[in-house]
């Protein structure tokens, strides 16, 4: 059995969360406490990729971003960076698609910091980053684990999006396709044994959220 | 009734099953897919009542399971190179090798017919590994000409009935018939259809085997037993 695929969903997994961690934390920060009144269709846009069918997101992602689009073709050709068919295309593609999974949790718990907190912080004159990081960040911790766990979690699980513009290249070639690919070639065998890993990877993961989540309830309890 | 296709014959099908229904007043229902992934779906319980695949071992080994009696080859394929942009070539050894021509769409071998037949002329004509970087795999010909239909690769191979549909903006080569193994296109009544449908399923066949449905076959490309 080939264990290649599992190494492609596992880099793509951990490289897409650890991106998004790192930009959704100031996307977060921004929508949680500005007072922008237009922030509400950008946090919409944000959390499209929930309800969007991947193949939506693939259609468009193709559209606009494929090799012969002008911006495609501009990254490619300045940059070396192509959108689709390679592995820092469906890299790109998985951020986009995971967005709301990591913007979500992080915004809804940086807006659950009670006000006095808040206005403490203020008083005491810390500057925005430093409250960010010493403050807030250690108060939310549970809603960044749960970010951070969905979305690697969502990664594991993305199929349609990569199957638009992955290619089938070796680089892309992620588990959950390589299901897919196996089975219809009558394959079941291999399918059976990929199917159940993936099977015993999404349960922990999403063990390893509950027992979290419940752990912080009970504290403050 | 229901019939599941081959991608390479959704246009194709959609024109005989137009006349098919006009004949015999029988509302159809066709579901393209790649050939593979049909056969996955019909062994795993798909409601089906013919399926017309794009070679012959998707319905022999359907057979060999008891998904059916028996497979007859309706048409032999024809395999093309479908490319986009001005510049013309003469032989599809000039096109791939280009190297403005980046990336080259080639459907899954392992699960469509097409696939295999574009990877056995690129092996026996040693081009395989000199353009080995620019493939990108398709799921069948349907995602093959999606692929080159909105240019995100350069050149396609897909079948040769879908040349029409690609006139205009995009130029075609074809591929010598001698240069890969007969695409024996075969249809085979599932035992879904015998038993729910078993009249339409038969006639299905009987039309499939027509001059009528012939012509539409020859129009779009194929080539059929004389």
């Amino acid at each position: 059995m080939d264990y290649a695929p599992f190494l492609v969903t596992g880099k793509l997994a951990l490289l897409t969360t650890i991106i998004l961690l790192v930009v959704v934390i100031p996307i977060s920060h921004f929508l949680a406490f500005s007072k922008w009144k237009g922030k509400v269709i950008l946090e919409s846009v944000l959390l499209l990729p929930i309800i969007l069918p991947p193949t939506v997101l693939g259609f468009y992602y193709l559209s606009f971003l494929g090799p012969d689009t002008g911006i495609g073709s501009f990254f490619e050709e300045y940059l070396g960076f192509s959108f689709a068919f390679s592995f820092e295309g469906i890299l790109f593609g998985s951020i986009i698609y995971c967005l709301p999974f990591m913007v979500s949790p992080i915004t809804s718990g940086l807006r659950e910091i009670p006000k006095n907190m808040v206005e403490s912080v203020q008083i005491l004159g810390k500057s925005k980053i430093n409250a960010l990081w010493k403050v807030y960040l250690p108060t939310i911790k549970t809603a960044v684990w749960s970010g951070v766990i969905l979305t690697f979690a969502h990664t594991i699980g993305e199929f349609g999006l990569v199957l638009m513009i992955g290619g089938k290249m070796e680089q892309t070639n992620v588990a959950s396709v390589a299901i897919y690919d196996e089975m219809n070639s009558l394959n079941y065998d291999v399918a059976n044994n990929y199917a159940l890993i993936l099977l015993l990877v999404s349960f922990t993961l999403i063990l390893v959220l509950n027992l979290f989540i419940r752990k912080k309830r009970s504290f403050f309890a | 009734m229901t019939i599941a296709t081959a991608a390479n014959m959704q246009f194709t099908m959609d024109s005989i099953v137009e006349m098919f229904e006009a004949k015999h007043g029988i509302q159809c229902k066709v579901i393209a897919s790649s050939s593979g992934v049909l056969t996955t779906q019909i062994q795993n319980g798909a409601p089906y009542d013919v399926f017309v695949s794009a070679n012959m071992r998707y319905p022999n080994e359907l057979i060999k399971n008891g998904y059916g009696e028996e497979a007859e080859i309706y048409a032999y394929g024809r395999l093309a190179v479908i490319y986009s942009k001005g510049k013309k070539y003469s032989t599809i050894e000039e096109l791939l090798l280009d190297p403005n021509v980046k990336r080259i769409a080639i459907a899954d071998e392992r699960t469509a017919p097409y696939g295999i037949a574009a990877r056995e002329f690129l092996r026996k004509s040693g081009l395989e590994e000199k353009i080995k970087d620019k493939l990108i795999i398709g799921e069948s010909v349907g995602q093959v000409n999606q692929y080159i239909q909105i240019n995100s690769v350069d050149a396609a191979f897909t079948s040769y009935s879908f040349v029409q549909k690609f006139m205009g903006k995009h130029q075609t080569l074809e591929v010598n018939q001698g240069r890969f193994s007969k695409i024996e296109q075969g249809v085979i009544a599932l035992k879904e259809g015998m038993k729910s449908n078993p009249k339409e399923t038969k006639l299905f066949l009987k039309f499939l085997n027509s001059e009528d449905c012939r012509g539409i076959l020859t129009y779009f490309g194929y080539y059929v037993k004389k």
